[in-house]
C-alpha cells in the first residue's frame, strides 16, 4: 500500500499518521514544568508585560502567541496560574495539584502544546525538503515523526525543544541553499529557543567558510553573518531597554544579569568530565575546516551533530534534552550516513537509563496525572527494580553506570556513523 | 490493638479465620488470646501489636447493673498509662464490630492496686449474660500480663454499690462507639455544636481569625461511608473574601487528622457566602475502603488581612450528602481542588476514572473526537487511493 504513494502522499500520509498518535498524547500528559512554563506566559498576558520580558525570546513569544489563541476556546480559572513572586516561577505539587484537578485541564494541554505540534510538523516539512534522495527522504521524514524521543519530551513531558530544532533545522536548509543571511536568521532565533544552540555557532560560522572563494569574499560573509546574529540575538534586550529602561528581567534570579544566565545554564548542566569536551569539541572544528570538500549543509550537520554527541557523552542532563540529540542525525541521512540502527539503538538506552535514574516524576506515571492524580506514585521503576532485581552485585546504582556508559557508547557509535563517509 | 481499628479489624478477621475459632475456645478456655504468648508459671506477655483477650462475661444476678469489673490480676510495663478497648458487639463468629467499642486509659499501678478495672458504663450502651467481649491492649508491647485463673471470669457485672467500687476506682472512659449514623436520603446536618476551635474566637454562627492557623474540628460523628456522596459546607465570609482558600481534613476508622488526607479548595464566594462540596465518595469505592467517617476539621487558610479583622464570619451549615444527591451538589465542587487522600483506585476504576474525566468536559471530548476521526478519515483515505505514478 505504502508503495503505491507517491513521494507527496507519503509526506501527507505519514504526516497525518503523526499528527493523529501526536493527538492522542497531547492533551492527557504533562510533567510540572510544563505548568510551571504557562504560568509564566500567562504572568505576562495577564499582567500585560509584554515589554519587560526577554527570556527565551522565540520559544515565549510562541507559547504566548498559543496561550492568547487558547483564551478563546477557555474560560481560565480564576487564579489557576497565579504567579506570587515571578523570580520563583516554578510551580510546587500544591499549585500544580490544583491545575491537574482543573476542569479545563484537557483544553489547556491540548492548546499548550498546539505550537509545539505546528512546528514539530513543520519541522518534518523541512527536513523533507532537506534530503534529496527519495528513498532517504522517508528514512528521514520517519526518524523524525516517530521517534520516541521527542515525541515523549514534546508530547509527554511537555516541553518546547521543537521550536529551536525547527530553526535548526531551517538553518541547515537555507545553507543548502547558499542562502547564508536567512541562515543566519533561522540561527539566531535557535539561540532564542534554547541557549543550548550557542554550542554550534562555531561549527555554523565555519560551515559559512567557502574554500574555493577568495579570503576576502569568505571575510565579508562570515562578518555580515557574525553580525546578524549577533544583533538579533541582542535585539530584544536592546528594545526593551530602549523602551523601558534597565527593568529587572521576569523569571530569572534579580541577582543573574541574563548573559551569566545563559551561560550558566549551558555550563552548570553537570559534567562528568570536562576536559574531554573541550577537547573534542576543538577537534571537530579542525574536522570541519579540514573537510572543506563538503557542502556548507554538510559541514554543519555533521559537526553540530557529533558536538552533541561529545555534550551528551560526558554529561548529565534531563530527560527531554536528549530530544536535542535527534536532529542532526535526522538531516544526516541526507548524505548518506546510515542513522536507524544507531538511532534504535540510542533510544533503547535512553528508555533504560531513564527507567532507571527516574525520580518520582520524570519517566514514571506522574505524567499521566492529568488523567487521574492517582497515576500519581506508580510506575516507579527503580523501586520495582530494587524489589525484583537488585541484589549484592548489582545494585540500582551499579545499574544506573552501566547503563550510562552504554549510553556513552550510543553516542561513540553515533559519532561513527556521522563521520564515516559510505 | 496497637496500630489501628482497621488493621485490628482485619487482623482479627485473618487470626480467626485460621484457627482460633473464638467462641469454642471461649466455651472451653474461658479466654483466647492474640499477640499474647502464654509462659510456664501462667503468665502472659503481649509479642504483638494487635494484642487482646476475648471473653465471655460472667453470669449476671442484677440485669440492670452496668459496672463492669475486668479482672487483670497483674499487669507490668515499661508505661504509666495504658490504653485499652473494649469491643462489645460480635458481628459474626469472625468479627468483632469497630462501630461498637469502648476507649479507656487506666494508670498501671491504678490496675494493680484495685486488682482489676472498673468501668461504669453507659445506659445506652447494654451487655447481656455469656456475652463475648473483647479487651485490647494497645501499645504495650512486652508488658507483662496475668489473667484471672479459671474459672474466674475476666469480664463480670457487678452491683454499682458494692463496697469495692468507690469513684476513685472507676476508671473514666475516654470514648463510647455505639454504633455508626447511616446517611439517609435527605442527608445528615452535622450538629455545629461541640467543635473545638483553634486560633478562632467565638463559636461557629460568629467568630473572628486571631491566628495564622485557625480551625474547627468536629467532636466524634461516625457516619457511615457506605453511602456518603461527600461534605457540604456553608459559611459566611466578610465581605471583601471573594476567593477563600479552605482545608479539610477527615479522620475515619484507620486515621486521625492527617495531611494525606485532606482536601485542599479555594471557593469563589458569593455576596458574602462561602460553600463547596467535598466528594468522599472514594472513601468506600477505592482501596483500602474507610467505614467510618469520625470526625471532620475545617481550616481556613487566611490572608494577612483576615487575621485579626473585626470583621465576622460564620460557619452556617455542615452536611453529609448521600450518593442519592450528589448531582444535586456537583456545581458546589470547587473549581480549585485537591484531594488528597489514603484511598487509590484499582486497575480498572483508573481507567474508568480517566475516561470519566474525559468525558466531564464534553464538548472539548467531542470535538477531539471529531478531531481524531477527521484525521483518520484522511489518512485511510490518502493510503487507499490508487495512483499509478510512484514518485510524484
Amino acid at each position: 500500500m505504502l508503495n503505491r504513494l507517491n513521494n507527496k502522499e507519503y509526506l501527507y500520509a505519514f504526516i497525518g499518521i503523526a499528527v493523529l498518535l501526536r493527538l492522542l498524547l497531547m492533551p492527557f500528559f504533562s510533567h510540572v514544568d510544563l505548568y510551571s512554563e504557562y504560568r509564566r506566559v500567562f504572568y505576562v498576558l495577564e499582567n500585560g508585560l509584554f515589554l519587560e520580558n526577554s527570556y527565551r525570546f522565540v520559544t515565549f513569544w510562541l507559547e504566548m502567541a498559543g496561550a492568547a489563541f487558547s483564551t478563546l476556546f477557555i474560560n481560565v480559572s480564576d487564579g489557576l496560574f497565579h504567579l506570587d513572586d515571578p523570580t520563583q516561577s516554578t510551580s510546587n505539587l500544591t499549585d500544580y495539584g490544583f491545575f491537574l484537578n482543573d476542569p479545563n485541564i484537557f483544553r489547556h494541554l491540548f492548546f499548550f502544546k498546539l505550537p509545539y505540534l505546528i512546528f514539530d510538523i513543520a519541522t518534518a516539512v523541512v527536513i523533507w525538503k532537506f534530503v534529496d534522495n527519495p528513498v532517504h527522504k522517508r528514512i528521514a521524514l520517519l526518524l523524525w515523526l516517530f521517534n520516541p524521543v521527542t515525541l515523549f519530551a514534546t508530547y509527554i513531558f511537555g516541553r518546547f525543544e521543537v521550536f529551536g530544532l525547527f530553526f535548526l533545522a531551517l538553518t541547515a536548509l537555507q545553507l543548502k541553499h547558499h542562502k547564508f543571511m536567512l541562515a543566519s536568521l533561522c540561527f539566531a532565533l535557535a539561540l532564542h529557543c534554547r541557549e543550548i544552540n550557542l554550542l554550534f555557532l562555531p561549527y555554523f560560522l565555519i560551515a559559512l567558510i567557502d574554500f574555493k572563494d577568495h579570503w576576502l569574499k569568505n571575510g565579508v560573509t562570515l562578518v555580515g553573518c557574525l553580525i546578524l546574529i549577533a544583533l538579533i540575538y541582542a535585539l530584544p534586550n536592546w528594545l526593551l531597554s530602549a523602551i523601558n529602561g534597565q527593568a529587572p528581567l521576569l523569571f530569572v534570579d534579580p541577582n543573574a544579569s541574563h548573559d551569566m544566565e545563559i551561560l550558566n545554564k549551558l555550563f552548570s548542566l553537570g559534567y562528568y568530565w570536562f576536559y574531554p569536551i573541550i577537547v573534542c569539541l576543538a577537534a571537530l572544528a579542525f574536522w570541519e575546516w579540514e573537510n572543506s570538500n563538503a557542502t556548507h549543509a554538510e559541514r554543519f550537520v555533521l559537526t553540530s551533530a557529533c558536538a552533541l554527541f561529545v555534550f551528551f557523552a560526558f554529561n548529565s542532563h534531563s530527560v527531554h534534552y536528549s530530544s536535542w540529540l535527534v536532529i542532526f542525525p535526522v538531516l544526516a541521512v541526507q548524505f548518506g550516513r546510515r542513522m536507524v540502527f544507531p538511532m534504535i539503538v540510542f533510544t533503547g538506552l535512553w528508555v533504560v537509563l531513564w527507567l532507571l535514574k527516574t525520580d518520582a516524576g520524570v519517566f514514571t506515571l506522574f505524567l499521566a496525572a492529568p488523567l487521574n492524580t492517582d497515576f500519581i506514585g506508580l510506575g516507579h521503576f527503580p523501586t520495582w527494580f530494587n524489589q525484583h532485581i537488585a541484589n549484592e552485585h548489582l545494585n540500582l546504582n551499579k545499574a544506573i553506570h552501566i547503563v550510562r556508559s552504554l549510553f556513552l557508547v550510543s553516542m561513540a557509535f553515533f559519532a561513527y556513523r556521522v563521520l564515516k563517509r559510505d | 490493638m496497637g496500630v489501628s481499628i482497621a488493621a485490628a479489624v482485619s487482623s482479627t478477621r485473618t487470626a480467626w479465620a485460621d484457627s482460633l475459632q473464638p467462641i469454642n475456645r471461649i466455651n472451653t478456655n474461658r479466654v483466647a488470646t492474640h499477640h499474647i504468648t502464654t509462659s510456664d508459671d501462667g503468665s502472659h506477655t503481649i509479642t504483638g501489636t494487635d494484642a487482646y483477650v476475648i471473653g465471655r462475661l460472667d453470669s449476671l444476678e442484677n440485669a440492670n447493673e452496668q459496672t463492669l469489673y475486668i479482672h487483670i490480676p497483674e499487669i507490668s510495663g515499661k508505661a504509666d498509662l495504658v490504653s485499652f478497648e473494649l469491643f462489645y458487639k460480635l458481628i459474626t463468629d469472625k468479627r468483632f464490630d469497630a462501630a461498637y467499642r469502648v476507649k479507656f486509659q487506666a494508670p498501671l499501678k491504678q490496675v494493680m492496686q484495685n486488682q482489676g478495672i472498673y468501668l461504669s458504663l453507659p445506659s445506652s450502651l447494654t451487655v447481656t449474660d455469656q456475652q463475648a467481649l473483647r479487651l485490647d491492649i494497645d501499645q504495650c508491647h512486652q508488658c507483662r500480663l496475668v489473667l484471672p485463673k479459671h474459672p474466674e471470669p475476666l469480664f463480670s457485672l457487678i452491683e454499682a454499690t458494692s463496697a469495692s467500687i468507690t469513684n476513685q476506682s472507676l476508671t473514666p472512659i475516654s470514648r463510647v462507639y455505639a454504633g455508626i449514623a447511616e446517611v439517609e436520603p435527605n442527608g445528615i446536618t452535622v450538629s455545629l455544636q461541640g467543635w473545638n476551635k483553634n486560633n478562632l474566637q467565638g463559636d461557629p454562627s460568629g467568630f473572628q481569625i486571631d491566628g495564622d492557623d485557625p480551625f474547627f474540628a468536629s467532636p466524634a460523628l461516625a457516619i457511615s461511608t457506605q453511602d456518603l456522596a461527600g461534605l457540604y459546607f456553608k459559611l459566611n465570609v466578610p465581605n471583601g473574601n471573594s476567593e477563600v482558600n479552605y482545608q479539610v481534613f477527615y479522620a475515619t476508622e484507620a486515621h486521625q487528622f492527617i495531611e494525606r488526607a485532606s482536601s485542599l479548595v479555594g471557593v469563589s464566594s458569593n455576596a458574602g457566602v462561602s460553600e463547596f462540596f467535598l466528594p468522599l465518595d472514594y472513601l468506600t469505592t477505592q482501596a483500602p475502603a474507610h467505614q467510618l467517617l469520625d470526625r471532620i476539621r475545617l481550616d481556613i487558610i487566611p490572608n494577612e488581612s483576615d487575621i485579626n479583622s473585626p470583621q465576622p464570619w460564620s460557619l452556617q451549615e455542615v452536611k453529609a450528602v448521600p450518593a442519592s444527591q450528589a448531582e444535586n451538589y456537583a456545581t458546589l465542587k470547587p473549581k480549585r481542588i485537591i484531594q488528597r487522600k489514603v484511598q487509590r483506585s484499582g486497575k480498572k476504576a483508573l481507567l474508568l476514572n480517566s475516561i470519566k474525566k474525559i468525558a466531564t468536559d464534553w464538548p472539548f471530548a467531542i470535538l477531539y473526537a471529531l478531531l481524531l476521526l477527521a484525521n483518520v478519515i484522511f489518512v485511510v483515505r490518502l493510503l487507499r487511493r490508487k495512483h499509478p505514478n510512484k514518485h510524484g
